[in-house]
């Protein structure tokens, strides 16, 4: 709840008192409107950001030592790859498997919840029919085609949302307006 | 219910991120090696010939330089079986070699003499067995010459040079004093620079090593005693000679070798260096 939006009644059972209460507000949901770039855009970084330190960090520390990628700092790992070519399939590889799971996370959240973290944390969510084709396609250049995700929202100049949208224009982001009515 | 789900959702991902973590590094599994192992197998030089094993020098200055610049490569173990080679190649690898800031343990075959013992030199550590045949600290630029198998056939060598020594070292005419006097001065300042190298990759003084430094071989069993090697042993030796300078607990070997295709073999038989005969060659 938004803590700005509770007031201080004064205690009517006790005359002299000063003691105040704090009092919730009803609310009402009037509407939703599309959220701004701005904020998806935050959003998905923030879904990067716990990605990273979360399933990414698993992966690498399950991944790395068997194919035996782990050094103990960058430059290490550099200097092997320059000198060993060929194990560089085994980082593309990885990566690959990471976005894959970057998508899964993704898919799954949104289906069950409508939201990510990223997105919840921005107040923003999905509304409309909400299946497993519509996720995959709208989430696959925020993962595994990560490279074409420019492309992808450049639909913002032309068609106000990403290209990848058009395919699954029954869903999409929301970002909702709440009204606080009156005691 | 909420959290329960939320649960189920996190697991499910986590789940699957193992599992696709496990999968494909067990596609790719590789076991780095943290000790190079690099052979010296075969005549040493530059040329390389379809019937017989030779020790490319250029092929292994490039495992030499693949080994020093992997960090995860600690140590390196040279095998050599090897009855010597060229000169610059054997010079070329020896000063790679010592250029080369990590543990070096040198493990002597069969045979490890002349160059190949040169390059031997250049490791921290020689090991031998008892029985390898080493040494042989010398330079020869031996050839045969047919003069006299083309005189008795009626065949005549036309000689057309723009110098007197511009033939040297042919084996169609007899060299003469002055061509045998320069091959000997060249072969004997190879020698010394020999001498000099072993004398300061041993710690042995310049004159003890000159002593033994007249061509002889030497069983493993005199050369530790002559300072020529370090200890006697094997593979298994050489490996926890390893561990000691390296604080190494478990050693893996990785070897570095190079693969050869058959376009690779058929053009070495084609190429004309098979042909080549009684070519003058200074050998150590």
């Amino acid at each position: 709840m938004r803590k700005d939006k509770w007031i201080k009644l004064p205690n009517e059972n006790l005359k002299y008192a000063e003691e105040e209460i704090e009092v919730k507000l009803p609310q009402e949901e009037v509407g939703i409107e599309t959220p701004p770039i701005w904020k998806r855009a935050v959003a998905y970084l923030i879904d990067l950001i716990f990605f990273y330190f979360s399933f990414y960090q698993i992966f690498m520390i399950i991944y790395l030592p068997r194919v035996g990628l782990l050094f103990s700092s960058a430059e290490q790992m550099k200097s092997f790859l320059s000198t060993n070519p060929e194990a560089m399939i085994k980082v593309i590889v990885g990566l690959v498997g990471i976005l894959f799971i970057l998508l899964f996370y993704f898919v799954l959240l949104e289906k069950n919840f409508k939201t990510t973290v990223g997105k919840r944390i921005m107040g923003i969510s999905l509304s409309g029919e909400i299946t497993y084709k519509n996720v995959i396609i709208r989430n696959l250049t925020k993962s595994v085609l990560l490279p074409f995700i420019l492309i992808d929202v450049l639909g913002y100049l032309y068609i106000g949302k990403r290209f990848s949208e058009l395919k699954t224009k029954d869903i999409y982001s929301t970002h909702l307006l709440i009204e606080y009515g009156e005691i | 219910m909420e959290i329960a789900k939320t649960i189920k959702v996190f697991v499910t991902l986590l789940l699957f991120t193992i599992l696709t973590a496990f999968l494909l590094g067990k596609m790719f599994e590789t076991e780095y090696g943290n000790v190079a192992l690099i052979k010296i197998y075969g005549e040493i030089s530059f040329e390389e010939s379809p019937f017989e094993k030779t020790a490319n020098a250029d092929k292994i200055i490039d495992n030499l330089k693949e080994a020093k610049e992997n960090p995860v490569i600690k140590a390196l173990l040279i095998e050599i079986n090897s009855p010597g080679g060229t000169v610059v190649a054997t010079r070329n690898i020896a000063n790679y070699l010592k250029s080369i800031n990590k543990t070096k343990v040198c493990l002597l075959k069969d045979v490890a003499t002349s160059g190949a013992y040169w390059i031997a030199s250049a490791c921290d550590v020689i090991v031998s067995d008892e029985y390898t045949i080493t040494g042989s600290i010398g330079v020869t630029a031996s050839y045969l010459e047919f003069s006299k198998f083309f005189e008795k056939y009626g065949i005549n060598y036309v000689r057309i040079v723009s110098g007197e020594e511009k033939d040297i070292g042919t084996p169609f005419r007899e060299p003469t004093e002055k061509e045998i006097k320069n091959l000997q001065d060249i072969i004997n300042e190879m020698h010394k620079d020999f001498i000099k190298d072993v004398a300061e990759n041993r710690n042995l003084s310049i004159q003890k090593v000159s002593e033994i430094a007249d061509g002889s071989i030497f069983t493993g069993k005199k050369a530790l005693e002559l300072g020529l090697i370090d200890v006697l042993g094997d593979k298994e030796k050489a490996i926890q000679i390893i561990k000691q300078r390296t604080n190494l607990t478990q050693v893996k070997l990785v070897e570095h070798e190079e693969k050869i295709s058959f376009v690779d073999l058929l053009s070495q038989f084609l190429s004309k260096n098979v042909f080549s005969m009684s070519k003058l060659k200074i050998s150590v």
